[in-house]
């Protein structure tokens, strides 16, 4: 029994907003999922790799604050250069192709040739100026992040969270206790877009930040958050690409039925499907010979990496992180993109409240 | 007073299917029992108050806003009991009060305050802890409720509420919601297939049939019998006692062993059985006037349109 029984009390408090109401769906969404212990178990596992990309960057800081040195002893002969001096302005103005010569540059590109890009953070190292190459280097360890770790992450964290957001309300109708309150569709669904957001965020969004602020406190001075002020404006658009279009279309088939285990079965078959399709796709067209030019003719066959959705979220990260220097082969992935988010999107809200009309 | 809810030739089609046809009804702030066989057009109804689907013709409003235009501030003003089992997995009773609660728009710390005090008052004990997934239908129907009215809202629209409710639970719910109407002015509409709940607790009743309003009258008028009937439980001699009324005037047959029905409801009726009781030594246990049963008011009504068609 209560130890103090008010009965009925009429409540005459002041009620808020459209907003209040998404917080209301995305915290109590995010509440439900967190009691998950596999999704507590991904969230820990998904954060191993920002050890991995945070060891990069210090390996990479050391290198770099060798090579300045090397090529600063170098000039100074009669040991009358004040040091310190130079070492700052050499973070700037030095390019330190003289002192990389010293390093074989077939070795860096064998360490660094198996990952995607690597020709272009070889050059900057080789040929720009130390604070060029951090920013190049930085983006391009960022972008490997967001790519592979991070990428097979989001399948299958999206995999175990989305499919049964929407689905579940369908099957126990608790879509009317939304929908007989003062809530809209587009409330509804931003609030439900919101707990896979969250779960992303903390992915992608969060570690990356995390492994930028490492960077920073590596380098050898706070001058390099002036070289680099846009990277967390890049990791920011980067995890949009990567949360926005995947979790709408997550979304997308946990409306389309009741069955939650359909929607994440559709949600992986996306993925597989695609990849597999862009594979074969690649392996039917690869074609060994080289041009009169000497350039590979595999080269200059169509990328269809739009075929596979982690292809094309990784061609727009790419551009995202200015790793891509012809901005017009990036268009087709942003418009495959748009459409799936657009579509998926639409979908969404004629679905939705479907059941209330039948 | 201004309707509650005033619906005029309201038609609703799914598909080609005519599921509310020319609705038109006044219902004022009282305790209104809606009555329907399945497929009459009774969730449609509910549906159009809540404003959660289109109309194809006719107008209204509920509580002063206008039925299609101002959906969001009807459901802001309505507590909601669906029939079905709408819960969230994962959630405790008191979660899902909370929930509710803070979908009404209310902030997180006073609709936890509140979603305890109304469960307090819906007789949820500690059980409010556990998760709802381990709830009987029954408990799960107390926190429906409970979430229906954690928001105070002005009009309760409750459908099958005492389903799945035992006897005890079931006389409690009832008197919650008379709780409501009588001292909070909560205006309600119970949507139910149980009469004898209607017949307890509602001071109106409408019945729909294949979307059409085929009743609407208050309890009262409808209680009352084609002719004036009285019934008389009385402990003597049945013979005497039928043989002297019928002697002083009064049209009296034999009902049951030890009930007279008497043709008749007024005073001086009354007095004269008190009389001849006195004089002839019989006790009387009863005087009862006859009430038609709902039951009896629903059948007909639904036997007369099924004749009709």
């Amino acid at each position: 029994m209560p130890i103090n029984n008010v009965g009925y009390r009429a409540w005459d408090g002041i009620t808020r907003g459209a907003l209040s109401r998404c917080l209301a769906i995305a915290s109590t969404g995010i509440g439900i999922t967190f009691k998950s212990q596999w999704i507590r178990r991904m969230l820990f596992v998904s954060w191993l790799p920002v050890a991995y990309v945070g060891i990069g960057f210090f390996f990479f800081e050391k290198y770099m604050d060798e090579q300045i040195r090397q090529t600063i002893q170098g000039l100074d002969t009669e040991n009358k250069i004040d040091f310190e001096r130079l070492r700052r302005e050499a973070q700037q103005n030095i390019r330190p192709h003289e002192a990389n010569q010293r390093i074989p540059p077939g070795d860096l590109r064998g360490a660094l040739s198996l990952f995607p890009k690597s020709d272009v953070v070889i050059r900057s190292i080789m040929n720009d100026s130390p604070s060029v190459a951090r920013h190049t280097t930085w983006c391009w360890m960022l972008m490997f992040f967001f790519q592979y770790p991070q990428g097979i992450m989001m399948i299958m964290m999206i995999g175990l969270i989305v499919p049964p957001l929407i689905s579940r309300d369908l099957r126990s109708r608790a879509y009317l206790m939304y929908f007989s309150r003062p809530i809209g569709r587009l409330e509804y669904l931003l609030g439900k877009l919101a707990i896979p957001a969250t779960f992303l965020a903390m992915i992608t969004l969060i570690p990356a930040m995390t492994i930028y602020v490492f960077g920073v406190m590596l380098s050898p001075g706070f001058s390099v958050v002036l070289d680099t002020w846009d990277i967390p404006f890049r990791i920011v658009i980067a995890s949009a690409v990567l949360i926005i279009p995947t979790s709408l279309l997550a979304l997308m088939f946990s409306a389309l039925t009741h069955e939650s285990r359909f929607a994440a079965f559709a949600w992986l078959a996306v993925w597989g499907l695609g990849e597999g399709a862009y594979r074969a796709i690649s392996a039917a067209q690869f074609d060994p010979r080289t041009l009169p030019s000497g350039e590979p003719v595999a080269q200059r066959i169509t990328d269809w990496s739009f075929v596979s959705l982690f292809g094309t979220v990784g061609k727009a990260q790419t551009w995202v992180f200015g790793l891509e220097s012809d901005p017009r082969a990036v268009i087709p992935f942003i418009i495959v993109l748009l459409s799936i988010s657009v579509v998926a999107a639409f979908v969404l809200y004629r679905r939705v409240t479907a059941p209330i009309n039948a | 007073m201004a309707p509650l809810i005033h619906l005029e030739n309201i038609v609703k089609f799914y598909g080609r299917i005519c599921a509310l046809d020319n609705v038109s009804l006044d219902m004022g702030p009282r305790i209104t029992g809606l009555l329907g066989p399945n497929g009459a057009g009774k969730s449609t109804l509910i549906k159009v108050i809540l404003g959660l689907v289109r109309i194809n013709g006719g107008e209204g409003t509920v509580l002063g806003y206008r039925l299609g235009r101002d959906g969001r501030e009807i459901r802001s003003q309505i507590g909601y009991l669906p029939e079905d089992d709408c819960y969230i997995p994962g959630m405790s009773g008191v979660e899902v009060v909370r929930f509710s609660a803070c979908l009404a728009g209310l902030p997180p710390i006073e609709g936890l305050r509140r979603a305890h005090e109304i469960l307090d008052f819906c007789g949820v004990q500690q059980e409010r802890y556990r998760d709802i997934e381990t709830y009987s239908s029954g408990m799960r129907q107390k926190i429906k409720f409970a979430s229906s009215i954690v928001h105070d809202p002005k009009l309760l629209i409750l459908d099958e509420p005492t389903s799945h409710l035992d006897p005890e639970e079931r006389e409690d719910l009832l008197n919650r919601i008379r709780v409501l109407a009588r001292d909070y002015n909560k205006s309600v509409i119970l949507c139910t297939h149980i009469l004898r709940d209607v017949q307890s607790t509602c001071d109106d009743v409408v019945i729909l049939f294949r979307g059409q309003v085929k009743l609407h009258q208050s309890m009262e008028q409808l209680s009352l019998p084609s002719s004036p009937t009285t019934f008389v439980h009385f402990d003597g001699d049945p013979e005497r006692f039928q043989r002297q009324l019928q002697r002083a005037g009064v049209d009296a047959v034999e009902s049951s062993p030890d009930v007279l029905q008497l043709n008749g409801i007024d005073q001086d009726l009354i007095a004269t059985v008190w009389r001849i009781a006195n004089e002839l030594g019989v006790v009387i246990q009863s005087i009862t006037p006859a009430r038609n049963s709902l039951e009896e008011v629903f059948m007909n009504t639904v036997r007369e349109e099924n004749h009709a068609h």
